[in-house]
């Protein structure tokens, strides 16, 4: 019984946790209202984005991408 | 008079709200250009095709002319080279941090289908509504989450071969928009392929099929319950640089916003939810033109 009580009382705390993490995302844009602070997020985003995007291409992943893409992806179009 | 013109001023709809369909179709053509692929059911095999689109276009359809982000991720993933993709994850931030889920208002070919199903004028309700979302709604949009989660990330990075290759896990056994523009297009003008169909097929065509019932009496259920790429975009919807901006001077909480969005949102309490797809509906409802939709709201110098 106290191994049943252990397991239900995980259970609930692990439903109130996802809970928790549900609220956060639902209301994380309060804590980007501010214009300023909104404004910093993006440019750090761009600046991360290009950056990202150009290393990408510079480790070949464009090269990847492009012999996956000019072949017919069966896997795709449900032939596996 | 410069108050009656100021109100006048905002109650004006942008060109990009009332066109949106159009630009949608648009897109389409731009991003499916390839006609010859479509003729000879072959694929375009060019340079291009390194390009990602933004929106949920599989790079197996005849006509396309770039890759799909999703697919692509899978791609290198996948692989044996790499873990991780900085391309996909770049283009990402970059696209997301511009436009937010705008892309799945504006650019996405699969979401543009299901806004044409959903204007055919079945399963109306006694006032004339549509239903706008499945029963469970609440719960069944964080699956797209859990499908970026496992079927995009986890499991082509983790499940591999001996040889260090995986596959594409949302390609193979979800994304309808695979077998709607590529496996139907290619298999209408390939024998050969039409012989190797066995039961993934079937399944994909169940997918399909479900998914389009759906979208004639539900507004987007892939959009809303599993499209991975979505659920990417909507983590930028927050603060993204095209979106829905509220004056809230103007605002008069009559409720008619959240009443004509289709995507369920309250647009006042949850400016930034990243549910919102950034249609314009809201603003064209909205009887003072406190809602506004673009880069700038109106009045606003910078944002």
């Amino acid at each position: 019984m106290l191994f049943v009580g252990g397991h239900t009382i995980i259970v609930e705390n692990a439903w109130k946790f996802i809970l928790n993490i549900g609220f956060w995302f639902e209301n994380r844009e309060e804590w980007i209202v501010d214009k300023k602070k909104r404004r910093i997020v993006r440019v750090v985003a761009l600046v991360l984005g290009v950056a990202l995007l150009a290393l990408g291409f510079l480790r070949g992943e464009s090269d990847v991408i492009l012999q996956k893409a000019i072949f017919v992806c069966y896997e795709c179009i449900g032939i596996g | 008079m410069n108050a009656k013109k100021d109100r006048t001023d905002r109650k004006k709809i942008p060109w990009y709200i009332k066109s949106r369909m159009w630009l949608q179709a648009l897109f389409f053509v731009i991003t499916n250009g390839y006609v010859a692929g479509f003729l000879n059911a072959k694929i375009y095999k060019g340079e291009l095709k390194r390009i990602c689109v933004p929106g949920l276009n599989c790079y197996s359809c005849p006509g396309a002319v770039g890759a799909c982000p999703i697919g692509a991720l899978q791609a290198v993933i996948s692989s044996a080279e790499y873990k991780f993709s900085c391309y996909i994850f770049g283009f990402f931030l970059v696209v997301g941090t511009l436009l937010g889920r705008g892309v799945c208002g504006f650019l996405c070919p699969f979401g543009w289908v299901q806004d044409l199903l959903y204007k055919i004028p079945l399963g109306r309700k006694k006032d004339g509504t549509k239903r706008k979302n499945l029963p469970g709604h609440k719960v069944l949009v964080w699956l797209k989450y859990v499908v970026l989660l496992v079927l995009v990330l986890l499991l082509p990075m983790l499940a591999k071969t001996e040889y260090g290759a995986g596959i594409p896990w949302f390609c193979k056994y979800l994304c309808p928009s695979g077998t709607l523009f590529g496996a139907v297009p290619l298999l209408s003008g390939d024998e050969f392929l039409r012989q190797s169909l066995g039961f993934l097929f079937g399944w994909k065509c169940f997918v399909l099929v479900v998914l389009l019932l759906l979208s004639v009496f539900f507004y987007r259920p892939f959009c809303k319950y599993l499209c991975p790429l979505g659920a990417a975009y909507g983590l930028f919807n927050s603060f993204s640089l095209f979106r829905v901006q509220l004056e809230k001077d103007h605002c008069v909480d009559c409720g008619k916003c959240h009443q004509a969005c289709p995507m369920d949102v309250d647009i006042i309490k949850h400016p930034g939810s990243p549910e919102c797809i950034r249609c314009g509906l809201c603003v064209k409802e909205c009887p003072t033109g406190a809602l506004s939709l673009g880069v700038k709201g109106r009045g606003e110098k910078n944002d």
